[in-house]
């Protein structure tokens, strides 16, 4: 198996983010390709941290346009795919923050509100979750 | 700190069992050993973080998809010079400005008229005519005249050689002595100092003039530590041709 370059390992919790908004594995990954090849032309993103935050935030961006999917029962990734159930921008925050990639103040930035409005966001989004929990065992 | 502040933070925060709280995290814990409801709160939502933490523990990556992945970081082009890059041609035409800009300052600088040379020619021409005594003596023989009124080292600049001397006297300015002597068959006044005691820095022989006012021009020139300077009625092409030795 290839290793990823340590700039770019992050791209294995993309997948993962990519996974939660797309609700299935092959378009996770091309999810994913797709968002590489357009933070790989870009000149201006000197930082590899400004480089994967916008990498997360066109993964934010892309997954807006997926419909929820049906869930795979026999995917390995089952207790991931309940995530792909919630509401944005409950979803990626909390799959976000999960990550532990970023401070709140940047998964904000990503999923595009303020960083006060983030705790109340983050609440809900457990609250759907644990219902939906409690709903597919 | 107030228990919603307390309550904003925790909920931005997930445990991590082997990394310790942050101190605004930590100040969040303490409120909330105070409060019931807000304990009650962050339990049901460490539950829920346990098994979200759990998923992402336990989420597997295809290996194919990170295979893919690898190939194409590794097919990303490494970063050249590209001269057309916008980043690079800010920077180039920046580099450009800057060295224009030192250049300008560089040249510029030495061959502009030392202001303390302007402020002595303005002091001449406001001095009062008692401070200056007859003469009829050749400006050359001036020297032991100059000495024996308390002023060393008269020299005259050679253009004037030969010259009609009709005034001279001492002036004092800013507590530092000129020796000023009257040129009638020239519309000019020589003056004689010691550069030492001013901030006058250009290279000896050479003359560099200026415009006073609209009725007078100035010449200045240093020989060794004296310098020379010409107050001339005119304009500044009329005391540059003078210092080269032109037409009178």
């Amino acid at each position: 198996m290839m290793h990823l370059p340590k700039e770019w390992r992050f791209l294995r919790s993309g997948w993962i983010y990519a996974y939660v908004l797309a609700g299935q594995e092959s378009a996770a990954s091309g999810m994913v390709s797709k968002a590489l090849q357009e933070v790989a032309k870009r000149n201006d993103l000197v930082s590899s941290r400004r480089r994967r935050r916008l990498f997360f935030a066109m993964l934010f961006r892309e997954g807006q346009k997926i419909p929820p999917q049906s869930l795979d029962a026999e995917s390995k990734n089952l207790p991931l795919a309940r995530l792909h159930r919630l509401q944005e921008p409950g979803r990626s925050a909390l799959a976000l923050l999960h990550l532990r990639l970023f401070d709140p103040d940047q998964i904000a930035v990503i999923i595009g509100k303020t960083e006060k409005e983030l705790p109340a966001i983050l609440t809900a989004a457990r609250e759907e979750f644990s219902k939906i929990e409690t709903a597919m065992p | 700190m107030k228990p919603d502040t307390a309550r904003r933070i925790l909920a931005c925060h997930v445990d991590d069992p082997k990394g310790d709280a942050p101190h605004v995290m930590q100040n969040a814990l303490k409120v909330l050993a105070k409060s019931p409801d807000l304990q009650a709160d962050y339990e049901k939502q460490s539950l829920i973080d346990s098994r979200l933490r759990a998923a992402f523990k336990d989420a597997e990556v295809p290996d194919e998809a990170l295979n893919r992945f690898a190939t194409e970081v590794a097919a990303i082009p490494t970063r050249h010079f590209n001269p057309r890059d916008p980043a690079i041609i800010s920077v180039i035409i920046g580099f450009v400005l800057l060295v224009f800009v030192l250049t300008w300052d560089f040249l510029g600088r030495p061959a502009s008229f030392p202001p303390d040379g302007l402020e002595i020619a303005e002091a001449i021409l406001n001095a009062e005519n008692s401070a200056f005594q007859q003469v009829s003596v050749p400006v050359e023989e001036l020297e032991d005249w100059f000495v024996l009124k308390g002023f060393d080292g008269f020299r005259t600049p050679g253009f004037l050689r030969g010259g009609k001397v009709d005034s001279a006297g001492v002036l004092e300015f800013e507590k530092q002595p000129l020796a000023v002597v009257g040129l009638p068959d020239l519309k000019a006044q020589l003056a004689v100092f010691n550069a030492a005691q001013w901030n006058i820095v250009m290279p000896e022989g050479e003359w560099r003039t200026a415009p006073i006012d609209s009725e007078y021009a100035v010449a200045l020139s240093r020989e060794k530590e004296m310098c020379f300077l010409v107050v001339f009625q005119g304009k500044e092409a009329g005391v540059r041709a003078l210092v080269k030795g032109g037409p009178r």
